[in-house]
C-alpha cells in the first residue's frame, strides 16, 4: 500500500473529486473509484448499493495482484446473508463503520453465505478489512469495503476515519453518476408519497423485514413514530391483538393476506375486526396485501396497505342498531317486552351484555330485561342484577345516572373498583365470575324529563373497552327507548282520562220512569283513548220525561266539549221550557255562539204518561228516525230537520206517536246503520228487519248488538249509541229494576 | 279499512269543479277536506260534483256544511250536485233541503253560468 502518508491520502481524494467532476456513465464511474482505492489504499475493494426493493447490489469490485481478475468475477456475483447483523448489510443498514484487524476465520464465517462462499473469501487471504458506508446527501447509498491481502499491513483507526472520508467523497461522485437516481431516487419519491398516505403501508422483504412504514402505519401500530416500530416483526404485532373476521371466527397469522402474498399469490382483500389486548379498543380493518415480484419472478417484497374503516362500521352499526331498535320499539306497547328486544339487539355487536333497569313505585330500580352474549351467563347475569338491589338515592353508578340524567362511561372496571363497592363477599365473587371489564350507564329519558330507568352495556369477555362513541350511542338507544316508554304510559294515562271523560258524559244510571223500562248500550269505537261523540240522557221535565240520543261530530277533546255543552244546555233548557222543540233552539243557539262550526244531531223524545193513553213527541235535529215497535212491526218517526248549530234560523217539528202497553222506542246512532259490511252499510232496511217481532228493551238492544257485530267487517268506525224505551204492560210490574236492566246491557259492551 | 274514496278535480275559467266518487266517512274525510281546499283556491264558483258517491256519513256533512259557510262568510258560490238516493236520503236525513240553493242537477249547469 503506497497511500501512507497525509500528502498520499490528499492526491486519493483529489483524484475522487476529478471523477466526479467528469460526467461518465455510473459504470466507468466505479470503475475509476475503484482504480483510486486499488492499489494505494486497499489490495480487495469493493462497491455495493441498496437498490428500491432493499436489496443490496454489488456495483464493482477490483483486486490487485496477478489473480486479480478471477477473483473479481467470482466477488461481483458473490451476494450477501439476508440478516443485517455483520458485513457490507450490517454497515448499509446501520450507517456505521467495522474495522476487522486482524480478519478472523470467525469473522469470514459471519459474513458468508455458505461453504463456497467462505472458501471465496479464504482464497483471498484476508488479513485485515474496513466497511465504511458510501453516504451522500444525508443518506446511506450502499458501502465500500476494503481489504489487505498480500501486501500484509493491519488497518488501524486512522485508516479507518479517513476510509470514511473517502467514502464520503466516493458517495457523492457515485451519486453524481446517477447512483440516487437509478437505486433511490424511485424509492425517494415513493416514500414521499406513502408517507403521505392516509392508509397504513407496512412493506415487507421476503423474509418478513419491515422494509418501509409510514406515520399512518406507526400511528395505527400505537407508536409515535416511524423508528419505534421498525424491525417489529408479523408475529410480535399479532400478539398485540385478538383478530376476528366479520363472522367473528378468530383470525390467526397465516389467515391474513400478508401470509398469502409472501407466497406470491393475490389475496383478496381481508375485514378484519381486531381488538388492542392492552387497551381493549376495538378497530375495523381492511387489509390489502400484494407481492412484488423480482426479475426472477421471486417475491422481493409484500406490500400491505391497511385501512382504518373503524369510523363506518361504527356508524353502519349505530345505523342498523337504531334502525332495528326502532322497529322492536315501535313494534309494541308492551315496554317489558320491547326493552327485552333491545337489550337483545345491543348484544353482542355493541356488548357482551345489556341490562335495562326501570324506576318503580318505591325506591329501588327494578331490573326489567337482561341479554348475555353466551346463553349459559343470561341466567348468571340476571341473578347478579336480581341480587344486587340499586337504590336511586345510592351514591354513585346507575343510581347517579337517574339523579343527574347524565350517561357515564366506565371505560376500565378493576378488580379495585368492584371491591371499593360496599357489597357482600359473594356479590363480588358473582361480578367476579361475569368478568365485568368496561360499562357504560345510560339514561332511559327524553329531553327535559326525569329519566324512567338506566340502559346498562357491559364488556366482559371479549375484553372490549367502551369509548365514547359507544357511549353516544348508548345514549341515543336509551333516549329512543325511553320515548317509546313514555308514549305507552301516556297512552294508558289517555286512555284513563278518556274513560273517565266518557263516563262524565253519559249518565251513571237510568232514571227509573214509572211504567217504562229503559235499556241502553255504548259501544265507543277506536282505540278507548279517545272520547266518543254520541252521548244519551234521561230526566223528568215539566209534563213527563225527556229521553235523548245524540251525535257530535269529530272525535277527542273537542267532540267530548261539544257533547258536555249540549247535553248540559238540553238538560238545563228542558227543566225550565215545557216544549223540547224551545230545548232544541236554546241549544242551537248555544251552538251557533261557537266560533267553528259545531254540528250537533240528536233525537229526542218527550215521554208524556197519561192514565190510559201514553203519548211520545218525538223530534229529529240532523239525526235518523227513532223506530217505534208495535205489534212487532217496526216504523220509523220523526220528520228531518236540520242538524243543531247548521243555521242561525231553522225549525224543528215534532211527531206524536202512541206508546201502548209492550209498545217501544227503539233510539239510535249513525255508528249503527252506517256500519261497513263486506258489501254495504248496515243501513236503515237492515235494521228494521232485524227489530221485526223482538221480545224486551234486552232484548232489542242484544239483537241490534249482534247484527251489526255479524255484519260488521274490520274494526268498528263509528261510535255506536242505543238507547230503548218500553212502555211495560199495565198488568206486569216490572219485577226487574230498570237500572240493573240498563247496567246489565252496558256490561255488554265491554 | 280505509273506504274507497277517488278525488278528481278541474277548473274551467273561474268554476273548480271536485269530482268525488266511492264514499266519503270518518276514515278518509280528512282527504277529500283537504282536496276541496285546494280546489277552492282561487276560484269564484266551488262545485263538489257528488253523483258516483254511494255513501256519506256525518263527516262528510259537516264538510259540506262548512264549505257551505266558508262560501257565504268569504263570498263564493258553493254547490253541490247528487244523483245517488242514498246520498239524497242522508241529504233528507240532515236537514239540507233542495230551496237551499246549495244542489243543482250538473256541474255544466255552473259552468253556464260563470264558466266563461
Amino acid at each position: 500500500l503506497t497511500a501512507t502518508s497525509a500528502g498520499d491520502r490528499f492526491e486519493m481524494l483529489a483524484a475522487v473529486g476529478d471523477v466526479a467532476d467528469v460526467t461518465l456513465s455510473l459504470e466507468d464511474t466505479v470503475q475509476r473509484l475503484l482504480a483510486v482505492v486499488v492499489p494505494s489504499f486497499a489490495d480487495v475493494a469493493t462497491f455495493d448499493a441498496i437498490d428500491h426493493t432493499g436489496k443490496v447490489r454489488r456495483l464493482g469490485a477490483l483486486v490487485g495482484g496477478p489473480d486479480g481478475r478471477r477473483q473479481e468475477q467470482a466477488l461481483l456475483v458473490r451476494s450477501h446473508p439476508a440478516s443485517a447483523s455483520a458485513g457490507i448489510p450490517y454497515t448499509i443498514a446501520t450507517g456505521k463503520s467495522q474495522l476487522l484487524s486482524p480478519v478472523t476465520d470467525e469473522h469470514l464465517r459471519a459474513i458468508s453465505i455458505d461453504e463456497a462462499d467462505l472458501e471465496l473469501l479464504r482464497s483471498l487471504g484476508l488479513r485485515s478489512t474496513l466497511f465504511v458506508p458510501l453516504r451522500s446527501r444525508g443518506r446511506t447509498l450502499g458501502a465500500l469495503a476494503c481489504s489487505v491481502s498480500s501486501s500484509g499491513r493491519l488497518y488501524d483507526e486512522d485508516d479507518r476515519r479517513f476510509a470514511e472520508v473517502l467514502a464520503a467523497r466516493i458517495g457523492m461522485a457515485l451519486d453524481y453518476a446517477g447512483l440516487s437516481e437509478s437505486v433511490s431516487g424511485l424509492e425517494q419519491r415513493l416514500e414521499a408519497v406513502l408517507a403521505n398516505l392516509a392508509e397504513a403501508v407496512i412493506v415487507r422483504d421476503a423474509g418478513g423485514r419491515m422494509v418501509f412504514t409510514n406515520d399512518a402505519a406507526a400511528r395505527l401500530l400505537g407508536s409515535e413514530s416511524v423508528q419505534d416500530v421498525s424491525g417489529v416483526s408479523s408475529e410480535e404485532l399479532m400478539a398485540r391483538y385478538d383478530a376476528f373476521d366479520e363472522h367473528g371466527r378468530r383470525l390467526t397469522l397465516d389467515d391474513l393476506p400478508n401470509a398469502r402474498a409472501r407466497l406470491g399469490e393475490r389475496p383478496e382483500p381481508l375485514l378484519v375486526r381486531n381488538i388492542i389486548r392492552s387497551t381493549g379498543q376495538e378497530r375495523w380493518l381492511l387489509h390489502k396485501s400484494t407481492p412484488v415480484l423480482d426479475d426472477s419472478s421471486e417475491v422481493a417484497m409484500v406490500v400491505n396497505v391497511v385501512e382504518d374503516l373503524t369510523e363506518v362500521k361504527r356508524a353502519e352499526l349505530a345505523q342498523r342498531l337504531l334502525a332495528q331498535a326502532g322497529e322492536a320499539l315501535s313494534s309494541s306497547l308492551d315496554y317489558e317486552q320491547t326493552l327485552q328486544r333491545v337489550a337483545q339487539l345491543a348484544v353482542p355487536e355493541l356488548a357482551d351484555w345489556c341490562g335495562v333497569r326501570m324506576r318503580g313505585d318505591s325506591d329501588l330500580l327494578e331490573q326489567v330485561a337482561v341479554a348475555h352474549v353466551d346463553p349459559e351467563k343470561v341466567a348468571l347475569a340476571r341473578s347478579y342484577g336480581e341480587a344486587i338491589q340499586i337504590r336511586v338515592s345510592d351514591p354513585t353508578g346507575a343510581a347517579e345516572v337517574i339523579r343527574t340524567g347524565r350517561a357515564q362511561l366506565l371505560g376500565e372496571i378493576t378488580d379495585e373498583m368492584l371491591e371499593r363497592i360496599d357489597v357482600p363477599a359473594e356479590r363480588l365473587a358473582l361480578a367476579r365470575d361475569l368478568h365485568m371489564r368496561s360499562a357504560v350507564i345510560a339514561p332511559l329519558a327524553t329531553p327535559g324529563r326525569t329519566p324512567l330507568g338506566v340502559l346498562t352495556l357491559v364488556m366482559a369477555e371479549s375484553g372490549r373497552r367502551f369509548d365514547e362513541r359507544d357511549l353516544a350511542l348508548a345514549e341515543e338507544l336509551a333516549r329512543r327507548a325511553a320515548t317509546v316508554i313514555e308514549n305507552a304510559r301516556l297512552y294508558t294515562e289517555h286512555t284513563r282520562i278518556a274513560d273517565t271523560l266518557q263516563h262524565s258524559l253519559l249518565p251513571g244510571d237510568l232514571p227509573h220512569i214509572p211504567g217504562f223500562h229503559l235499556a241502553s248500550l255504548y259501544r265507543p269505537a277506536g282505540e278507548h283513548n279517545e272520547v266518543g261523540g254520541d252521548f244519551y240522557d234521561a230526566l223528568p221535565v215539566s209534563g213527563g220525561w225527556l229521553v235523548m240520543v245524540g251525535d257530535v261530530a269529530g272525535r277527542g277533546t273537542e267532540a267530548a266539549a261539544l257533547t258536555s255543552l249540549s247535553r248540559y244546555t238540553l238538560r238545563a233548557a228542558a227543566r225550565l221550557l215545557e216544549d223540547p222543540l224551545a230545548s232544541l233552539q236554546q241549544l242551537n243557539l248555544a251552538l251557533r255562539e261557537r266560533p267553528q262550526l259545531s254540528l250537533v244531531s240528536v233525537c229526542c223524545v218527550l215521554l208524556r204518561p197519561g192514565t190510559g193513553q201514553c203519548r211520545a213527541d218525538v223530534v229529529l235535529a240532523g239525526h235518523p228516525p227513532a223506530l217505534h215497535l208495535h205489534d212487532g212491526t217496526p216504523r220509523q218517526v220523526g220528520a228531518f230537520a236540520p242538524f243543531l248549530g247548521a243555521y242561525d234560523q231553522a225549525r224543528w217539528s215534532s211527531e206524536r206517536v202512541t206508546l201502548d202497553p209492550g209498545d217501544q222506542l227503539v233510539l239510535y246512532t249513525d255508528g249503527v246503520i252506517d256500519t261497513v259490511g263486506a258489501e254495504e252499510r248496515f243501513g236503515e232496511a237492515r235494521l228494521a228487519r232485524v227489530l221485526v217481532d223482538t221480545g224486551g228493551a234486552e232484548d232489542t238492544i242484544v239483537r241490534i248488538d249482534r247484527a251489526v257485530q255479524e255484519f260488521a267487517q274490520g274494526p268498528q268506525a263509528d261510535d255506536t249509541a242505543l238507547l230503548v224505551v218500553e212502555r211495560l204492560a199495565e198488568h206486569r210490574p216490572s219485577n226487574l229494576s230498570p237500572k240493573a236492566g240498563a247496567r246489565q246491557v252496558d256490561q255488554l259492551a265491554t | 279499512v280505509p273506504t274507497d274514496l277517488r278525488l278528481n278535480s278541474r277548473r274551467t275559467g273561474a268554476v273548480s269543479i271536485l269530482r268525488v266518487a266511492g264514499e266519503i266517512d270518518l276514515s278518509n274525510c280528512a282527504r277529500a277536506e283537504a282536496e276541496l281546499h285546494a280546489a277552492r283556491d282561487g276560484a269564484r264558483v266551488l262545485v263538489l260534483d257528488l253523483r258516483e258517491v254511494r255513501f256519506i256519513d256525518t263527516s262528510g256533512l259537516r264538510l259540506i256544511l262548512e264549505e257551505r259557510q266558508r262560501a257565504q262568510s268569504d263570498g263564493y258560490r258553493f254547490l253541490v250536485t247528487s244523483s245517488s238516493s242514498a246520498v239524497q236520503r242522508l241529504f233528507e236525513v240532515a236537514g239540507l233541503s233542495p230551496e237551499d240553493g246549495l244542489f243543482i242537477d250538473s256541474p255544466d249547469d255552473a259552468l253556464q253560468d260563470h264558466g266563461r
